[in-house]
This record gives C-alpha cells, sequence and structure tokens, in this order.
C-alpha cells in the first residue's frame, strides 16, 4: 500500500517540478521587442476603438494610467466563460465551455477536500460529522461542486471528442495526443463517478486519503475502485505537463508578457537596461548582411561590408 | 476546399508535383459593386521557368527559388535550414522575438478560432494549405521530430510525423508569403497565439540563414 502513497507522492512533486519548471523557463525569456496589437485590456481611455498612449503627445513624460479594473473583467470573461472562442468558434464552445467550467469546479473541489482534510487533522472541525452551520455548508458544496463539475466535463468532453473526429476542419491537425488527453479525462471522470457511487460516497475517503497523505499516515485503502483512480489521478499529474494543457499556466504570459504588454522603452528605465543587455548577445547567423561575429548593437549600427564600401 | 491531394500534413512533404492547383472559380464572392467581377486565370509560369524555379506549392512562386540542381544541394539547404531553426530558438539570435514565438509554437490547441478570421484561407475558397495554422504546424512538427531529444522516437504519437526534405523548406518558405501578415488570426485567437508572428519568423529564419527572400 505505501507504493500507492509514494506513486502519488512522486506525481505531485514532479507536475509541481515541471509546471515550475516551464514558467521559469516563459517568464525568463530574454526582453523581446513588441509588436503591437490592440486593443490592450488595461488601457483606461482607448480601449474601446484600439487606441493607445501612443496618441498622447510626449506621452513619456506622463505618469501611466492603467485600468486594472478592465483588465481584471477581461481576464475574467475570458478565462470563466472563454469569450474569444465564443466569439470565433461558436460550435466548439458550446463543449469547450462546460468542459473547461466542469475543470475549474472539480479543481476547487480539490482544493477544498484538501481544506476539509486540513481541517481535520487540526481537529478544527470535523466535516463529516454534521456539527453546525459550517461544516454543513463545506460538505454541501464538495457534493454539489464536484457532481456538478463532474457532470460538466463529462458532457463537454464527449462533445469535443465527437466534435474532433467529425468536423473536416480538425482532420489535418488531430494527432493522437489530442485524443489521449481527451480520453484520459474521460476515463478520469467515469472513475470517480464509479468510485462515488461504488466506495467514495460524498468524496469521504477521498478527504481520508489526503488526510492520510498530509500526515504520511500510510492506511490501507479497502477498496480496488478506489486504488485504480488514485493510480490513474497519478498517471495524469505526470502526463499533464508535457502536453498542451499546460496552456492552462502559459494563456498568462501570452496576454500579459506579449498581447497586452505596452510598457514603454523610457530612457533610464528598466526596459532600456534590459534592452542594452540583449543588443550585447553574440549574433550568429549565416547570411552575408547579418554580419555574423558581431554583436546586435554593432550589427545595428554598421552596414554589412559590401554596402559599407 | 481541395483535398483530392494531401490526405495529411506529411503528404505535404511527399507530394511529388504541386500540393494545390488554384481555381478562381472557388474564390469567393465579391460584395457589391464587384458581384459579377471574374478573376483571370493565373498566368502559368512558362516551361522554362518551371524548370528552374520552384513552384511545387501552389504553381506560383513569390521567392523564385531557384531549384537545386543536385541532391547534395538539397541536404545542404536542409541542413542549414535546421541550423537556422535552432539559431530561432536560440536566445542570442533571436532575443528580438523568442518569447513570443516559444509561446506560440508549443501552446496552439488547433482549436480553429483563427481560421474564419483569415482573408487569405476564406477568400481563396478555403484552401487548406493557406490556414493560419497550416505554417505554424509543419514547423511545430519539424522542431519536436528534428530537434527535439527523442522526437524522431515519439514523433507519431506526439503527432509531428513529418519528413523534413528541400520541397518541404520549399513550399513552406512560398507558403511564408501567402499570408498578408495582418493579424486577424493573432486577434482571434482565444489563448494568444500568433500565427503572423510564426509565419513572419519563418521569413526571417529563410532570410538570416539561407539568404532566401522577396525582392522589394
Amino acid at each position: 500500500m505505501i507504493a500507492l502513497y509514494l506513486l502519488t507522492y512522486f506525481s505531485i512533486l514532479v507536475f509541481f517540478l515541471l509546471v515550475i519548471s516551464k514558467i521559469f523557463k516563459y517568464a525568463t525569456a530574454p526582453i523581446h521587442v513588441r509588436w503591437e496589437l490592440y486593443p490592450v485590456a488595461h488601457e483606461p481611455k482607448r480601449s474601446k476603438y484600439g487606441g493607445s498612449y501612443f496618441e498622447e503627445a510626449e506621452y513619456w513624460k506622463k505618469k501611466r494610467q492603467k485600468n486594472h479594473i478592465a483588465e481584471l473583467w477581461a481576464m475574467f470573461e475570458e478565462i470563466i466563460f472563454l469569450k474569444g472562442v465564443f466569439l470565433h468558434n461558436k460550435k466548439l464552445w458550446v463543449f469547450s465551455f462546460p468542459f473547461h467550467f466542469g475543470l475549474y469546479l472539480i479543481t476547487g473541489v480539490t482544493a477544498l477536500i484538501f481544506l476539509s482534510a486540513i481541517l481535520d487533522i487540526f481537529s478544527i472541525s470535523s466535516l463529516y460529522t454534521i456539527q453546525g452551520g459550517s461544516e454543513i455548508f463545506l460538505f454541501s458544496l464538495i457534493n454539489i461542486l464536484g457532481y456538478a463539475g463532474l457532470a460538466l466535463t463529462f458532457i463537454g468532453t464527449i462533445g469535443l471528442l465527437i466534435h474532433r473526429m467529425t468536423d473536416n476542419k480538425f482532420k489535418f491537425y488531430n494527432t493522437p495526443m489530442e485524443f489521449i488527453n481527451l480520453f484520459f479525462i474521460l476515463i478520469l471522470v467515469i472513475s470517480v463517478f464509479l468510485t462515488l457511487i461504488y466506495s467514495n460516497p460524498s468524496f469521504i475517503m477521498s478527504k481520508e486519503f489526503v488526510k492520510n497523505l498530509l500526515t504520511f499516515n500510510f492506511l490501507a485503502i479497502p477498496n480496488t475502485l478506489f486504488i485504480v483512480h488514485i493510480i490513474l489521478i497519478s498517471l495524469f499529474l505526470l502526463y499533464f505537463p508535457i502536453t498542451r494543457m499546460m496552456h492552462l499556466f502559459a494563456k498568462y504570459f501570452l496576454y500579459h508578457n506579449v498581447r497586452w504588454e505596452d510598457e514603454p522603452n523610457v530612457k533610464g528605465g528598466k526596459l532600456e537596461k534590459k534592452v542594452k543587455e540583449a543588443l550585447n548577445f553574440g549574433v550568429s547567423w549565416s547570411a552575408p548582411h547579418i554580419q555574423a561575429g558581431k554583436t546586435w548593437a554593432e550589427v545595428a549600427t554598421t552596414l554589412p561590408e559590401k554596402e559599407g564600401k | 476546399m481541395k483535398e483530392d491531394k494531401m490526405k495529411s500534413i506529411k503528404d505535404f512533404t511527399k507530394i511529388k508535383d504541386q500540393v494545390t492547383h488554384l481555381n478562381p472559380a472557388e474564390y469567393i464572392k465579391l460584395p457589391f459593386p464587384y458581384e459579377d467581377w471574374v478573376d483571370k486565370p493565373i498566368k502559368e509560369l512558362t516551361d522554362d521557368q518551371k524548370n528552374r524555379i520552384e513552384h511545387s506549392l501552389d504553381g506560383l512562386s513569390a521567392m523564385e527559388l531557384p531549384k537545386p540542381e543536385t541532391e547534395e544541394e538539397k541536404e545542404e539547404l536542409v541542413a542549414k535550414f535546421l541550423t537556422g531553426l535552432k539559431k530561432l530558438l536560440s536566445k542570442e539570435d533571436n532575443w528580438i522575438l523568442l518569447q513570443p514565438l516559444l509561446l506560440s509554437m508549443e501552446n496552439c490547441v488547433k482549436c480553429q478560432s483563427c481560421s474564419d478570421e483569415c482573408p487569405v484561407y476564406i477568400a481563396s475558397g478555403r484552401e487548406e494549405i493557406y490556414r493560419p495554422i497550416f505554417r505554424g504546424e509543419i514547423l511545430r512538427r519539424i522542431i519536436n521530430k528534428y530537434l527535439k531529444p527523442g522526437g524522431k522516437i515519439f514523433n507519431k504519437i506526439s503527432g509531428s510525423d513529418i519528413d523534413l526534405n528541400w520541397e518541404t523548406i520549399a513550399r513552406l518558405a512560398e507558403l511564408s508569403y501567402r499570408c498578408t501578415l495582418c493579424r486577424r488570426c493573432a486577434q482571434a485567437c482565444p489563448i494568444g497565439v500568433d500565427n503572423g508572428l510564426i509565419t513572419r519568423e519563418i521569413r526571417k529564419l529563410l532570410s538570416q540563414e539561407l539568404g532566401l527572400n522577396v525582392e522589394d
């Protein structure tokens, strides 16, 4: 039985290591030049028509203003309702929305199960011994959100699988991995449903397992179905970071470091310092007009030999 | 949409003659006052031009790429392309757009939300090779198979089953000039992937490593 616990620890550890390393890779990428694409969500005055602070005379002398509420609202619409998919791909949105929303609920329920296990460990409350209002609330929340999340994810996954298999526009781009991702999630959802029916009513066994994990108490699990379910979750945690499902994290950088990144490069600023560093990188491109062997700063300030003559 | 020859992305690298034949009758109808407008058939390249210039994408040539004369020459160009690709993904040689390029290459889920926004794809009568994600998908598969560790072993399961040869590079090069870089695709992408940027980066690789570009 200890092997099951070790597998779970291992998969959680690897999951976090891989996710953190990917985030680190994106976060520490060198400064890049900006290729503008408007509107930018936090632009305070001109977002509606795709304008920007560049319209202001001597903008670099003025204090930058950002509409953080507008940016948060744009993030909320995009993350929760998948606004972009709704606007540009309604047929997909019909399944993509329940799929993603269901997964958010399942993630939330997982966090609540951890919370209830921690409360139990510290004897703050006993979640499943209904004693008071807060326990009933948490107990109900886990169950309502859990079942809703599983149902939505199930419907969304089936829909996405059928959509991918039948719509011609995916024909050239479907790969085994696309289907493995969806089938894996479908099998996971079914396994949770089965454990809820046969051995894990109201997620009680889940909470006990988390408690054991947190207290290093490797108690035997007297149910094969639940063991299979834990193995599947562990394998999924190992699999997730090597797939395109990592767009969950990458999307932050795609919006905040690229699409909405509009910090001006002003003299003496942080950006200028980073650009200066990057200009000292060596160039090794082979085409003669690029001038291999020089730094980017030299390339930018000198002509290639032929042209210079 | 023509699918007579290309049954999978891999066919893009295998088809011996031309990947697709454009037919003005399939282009979208123009709005008022041009409803009755009929495009003249595209002038075919002469036999001499066909012998000298790469045109196996769609029968057209934007770059006037000369055909390599020997197999050795082809292999050398393929090797140069791969060297350039490594530089495109390196901090020193491509800090200028590395972060957005990596993010776009690694996170496209191929949802096709961008397709209906692309004027070239739509106006061509939905020609598959002009789909905004097509170029990026070719490049992604080449990177995954030829540059990533284990790529040649796991390419089938990871969906990177592609053969890199001179014809693939020549077609990808031409394809990078079947895009106006308007970036409507990037604007439509729910994840923030920029296929316009990927196209631009393909042009950069060809120009900065192989010295191949379009004359102004």
